[in-house]
């Protein structure tokens, strides 16, 4: 098994604050990463690290497929797309394939055919000519993880996904992750979600500027582990549930900010 | 006079003419880069754009130069320096732009106002003087323009890129910044080429109507840009011939008629009209 | 869906296109008979219509009220100024517009500057006061002498009857008769201004046009009143000036242009005591104000000008 993704001390401030703090994890290829903490934790700031978005201040970020630097699918929280632009699903989905062209080239049949594929592999290939405003929260996920295919990315960051999504577009989703287990497709999956942190995921990043804990759910939600990451008002019940008390403020600094 | 009379009349004139190929011209220009302008929602930008362009105009009028030139320069100018201060994160964007906007508006006025004769000169750059367009201004405008639908047919999959999901652009490795400056320069260039047929102060309509109406007639961006091109090249032209049979100012008369477009197809498109709207309510209760 | 409106619109614009070509020709072909004449000044137009009568397809470009600094062509005027033949000008600086106009028009226009043959005075100190540097050497408010008036019907009569040869002898003798009514407007000037005492002959002015008027007719124009742009509001400054001169030359009324804000008229008399008397100097008026022709514009002139200076005070 090779490592698809691997963190070393990174650390990120925003605006003279330091909202990532020396973080280290490393992800196998394949693997399901779930990152959770509270608001203002830093889940998204940590995946536009890995993008290379924004600029590190310590640290470095390695995105491997077999050995050699590989795309990123990224999926943006749901609220900062312009669900009423006019294009339709293939659109989208084409929009994946524009990082491999040089300018001034337009999309050739094997783009064409790459991206039938990708909307083939998510199961929106009727939709294709749909314009996004009319899919639903569930297809429009979909498509979009059909784009990152497209850009034969073998690592998919996830920004709470889950977002607005009725619970059958949720589970189909969890169920194309585990068709694209099968491709060596790593995801990182950001989530308020402890409970589906705990069922469906292979790892787990407990995150709150530093890395509270990193490894399989079971061992990682321990009643420590979680007030260090919510502060003193969470409780852990027992196995099969958690419960989590308001949304609490990032430990030790007062104020709630968050860059995403 | 019959209908055919009455189009072809005042085709008789030279300058009706040449108000027509402008008209042609910028209709589809405007069309077409207003496409961005609306999707990204930068119709405050084209307004601020476009008054922000009065000095330079200013200062060519008191130089006694071609009228063009300052108001090219200065469009680039400013496009460059809305670029710049919309990346300072203590002022928010929108005020940064009305700041700037009403501070060179000012100043172009304050110009031109130290000329007595200003008035009639000023009219024409605030409201359009299709008719005064000459055959120098037509070769300008054509190059200019052709340039600037090349550059977004060459650029097109990577502004669509842009302008849909900036964010994944710059993962994919898009020069976003570059890109967001590119158009911003080919909003300025359209501005600067239109403002003889509309003038500065209702350039924004232009910008922003055909391509809206266009918006709620089609589903793709390609295809929005060509319905927008088709309104605002009737839009333009409808103008010109109001504006012959009835003396209205020639701009008012061009942004009214595609308001007018804009209005029936808010009402009446399919899917998206409103019509449609209460015809489907009724049906259902 | 889309491809209705996109085949629409390109098919009108194409249909457009081709209409026009098959339509179109080169150079306005005159539509109805009569020769086709453009007048800048409704003050010119009239002294043409007085001489060319029913015989000529007249159009004034600048109707009652206009300003020649403001005006804008309409895009009639600029048709009308491309299918002409003949285009009385005042000349003397007064159209600046025109370049810009001929330019744009087109066509085959013979262009008569009626300022050809009078006497020009200069535009003197009081031009440049009035803010009209930038127009030229002269002062073009020639109309407001008679004289001049008649040098013009000699002028137009001879431009009718070269372009127009069929109706020379119409031409003629109407403005024969325009002129012995000119000859009459004159005369009568003469009379009504031997009522005024000479050292009461001063005309105190916001827009220096009495020249002509004063030199003909043995008036003083003392222009020195601070300018009124007649396309701005005026600035409180500038009320305040038109007060302070007014009350240091002493005269008994102080005489505007027709387009001057009323609004000012009646402050600035309200204020010094004095009245503001509208006459009308760049244009004729609207309908009923009895200066409708320019004959009319004349009398009513004079005799407001008589009035407040001949009265007590």
């Amino acid at each position: 098994m090779t490592a698809a993704l691997q963190v070393e001390h990174v650390s990120v401030s925003y605006n003279g604050r330091r909202v990532l703090e020396d973080i280290t994890f490393s992800v196998q290829a394949g693997e399901r990463v779930a990152v959770v903490g509270p608001n203002g934790a830093g889940k998204s700031t940590l995946f536009r690290a890995i993008l290379g978005l924004v600029p590190l201040e310590a640290g470095r970020v390695q995105v491997l497929d077999a050995g050699a630097p590989a795309p990123v699918g990224y999926l943006s929280q749901r609220l900062l797309v312009d669900w009423r632009f006019p294009v339709t699903a293939f659109d989208v989905v084409m929009m994946g394939r524009v990082g491999k062209l040089g300018w001034l080239k337009w999309y050739s049949r094997r783009d064409k055919e790459a991206v039938w594929r990708a909307l083939e592999m998510v199961g929106m290939r009727e939709y294709a000519d749909s314009p996004i405003s009319e899919l639903s929260g569930g297809q429009q996920q979909r498509v979009f993880i059909a784009r990152a295919l497209a850009q034969e990315a073998k690592l998919l960051l996830l920004d709470e996904p889950f977002t607005g999504l009725d619970l059958p577009s949720q589970e189909a989703i969890l169920r194309l992750m585990e068709e694209l287990r099968a491709q060596q497709i790593t995801i990182l999956f950001s989530t308020h979600d402890l409970a589906l942190a705990l069922e469906h995921f292979d790892q787990l990043a407990l995150l709150n500027r530093r890395l509270i804990a990193y490894g399989p759910p079971r061992t990682v939600i321990t009643s420590e582990n979680l007030s260090r990451a919510y502060g003193g008002k969470a409780l852990w019940r027992g196995d099969n549930y958690v419960m989590v008390l308001g949304d609490i403020e990032c430990c030790g600094e007062g104020e709630h900010h968050g860059p995403h | 006079m019959d209908l055919i009379e009455l189009f072809l009349a005042p085709l008789r004139y030279p300058f009706m003419w040449r108000g027509l190929i402008a008209s042609l011209m910028v209709g589809t220009l405007c069309a077409v880069v207003g496409t961005y302008v609306v999707l990204r929602g930068m119709a405050f930008l084209g307004d601020a754009l476009a008054h922000a362009i009065l000095p330079g105009v200013a200062v060519a009028y008191l130089l006694g130069q071609p009228l063009f030139w300052g108001a090219l320069l200065m469009g680039l100018l400013t496009a460059v320096g809305i670029g710049f201060v919309s990346r300072r994160a203590e002022i928010k964007e929108d005020t940064a732009i009305g700041i700037l906007f009403a501070a060179s508006f000012a100043l172009g006025i304050a110009l031109l106002s130290t000329v007595q004769s200003y008035s009639v000169d000023l009219t024409h750059i605030l409201f359009g003087n299709i008719l005064g367009v000459s055959d120098q201004d037509l070769v300008l405008t054509g190059a200019l323009g052709l340039f600037v639908l090349l550059v977004v047919v060459l650029l097109y999959k990577e502004l669509l890129v842009v302008t849909f999901d900036p964010l994944f652009a710059t993962t994919v490795g898009l020069p976003t910044t570059a890109l967001h400056y590119t158009l911003l320069v080919l909003i300025a260039l359209t501005i600067v080429v239109s403002i003889q047929t509309v003038g500065v102060a209702l350039m924004v309509a232009m910008l922003v109507t055909p391509a809206t109406t266009a918006y709620l007639l089609t589903r793709k961006m390609w295809q929005m840009m060509l319905v927008g091109a088709g309104c605002g090249v009737f839009s333009a032209v409808a103008g010109l011939y109001i504006s012959f049979y009835t003396n209205v100012a020639s701009g008012s008369a061009v942004v009214l008629v595609s308001t007018a477009l804009f209005l029936l197809a808010m009402l009446f498109a399919p899917r998206r009209g409103m019509v449609w709207g209460w015809a489907g309510r009724r049906r259902a209760g | 869906m889309t491809r209705i409106p996109l085949r629409l619109a390109v098919l009108m614009a194409l249909l457009g296109l081709v209409l026009a070509g098959c339509g179109a020709s080169p150079a306005g072909q005159p539509l109805n008979a009569g020769l086709r004449v453009v007048a800048t000044t409704n003050i010119i137009g009239d002294v043409v219509a007085h001489i060319a009568g029913g015989y000529v397809q007249l159009t004034v470009l600048m109707g009652p009220g206009v300003d020649p600094h403001t005006y804008t062509p309409t895009p009639r005027d600029v048709a009308a100024v491309h299918d002409a033949q003949l285009i009385f000008v005042n000349g003397a600086g007064l159209e600046t517009f025109l370049a810009p106009l001929l330019q744009q028009a087109g066509g085959q226009a013979r262009l008569v500057d009626l300022s050809q043959g009078i006497d020009l005075l200069p535009a003197g100190h009081a031009e440049e006061e009035a803010g009209h540097a930038g127009e030229g050497e002269y002062d073009p408010h020639v109309w407001l002498s008679v004289p001049n008036v008649m040098r013009w019907v000699d002028t137009i009569a001879e431009a009718l009857s070269e372009a127009d040869p069929a109706h020379a002898g119409e031409y003629r003798s109407q403005a024969a008769a325009y002129r012995q009514e000119l000859e009459a407007l004159d005369a009568w000037i003469r009379q009504q201004v031997a009522g005024v005492p000479p050292d009461r002959r001063k005309l105190v002015t916001n827009h220096p046009a009495f020249g002509y008027f004063a030199r003909e007719y043995g008036f003083e124009q003392v222009g020195a009143v601070y300018p009124i742009s007649p396309a701005a509001e005026p600035s409180a400054q500038e009320i305040a000036a038109l007060e302070d001169t007014i009350r240091r030359l002493g005269v008994p009324a102080v005489f505007t242009e027709s387009t001057v804000n009323p609004k000012l008229a009646e402050q600035v008399a309200r204020d010094t005591g004095i009245r503001l008397v509208r006459l009308y100097t760049g244009s004729l008026g609207e309908a009923g104000s009895g200066a409708e022709t320019y004959i009319g514009m004349m009398r009513y002139n004079v005799r407001a000008i008589v009035e407040a200076l001949k009265g007590s005070e």
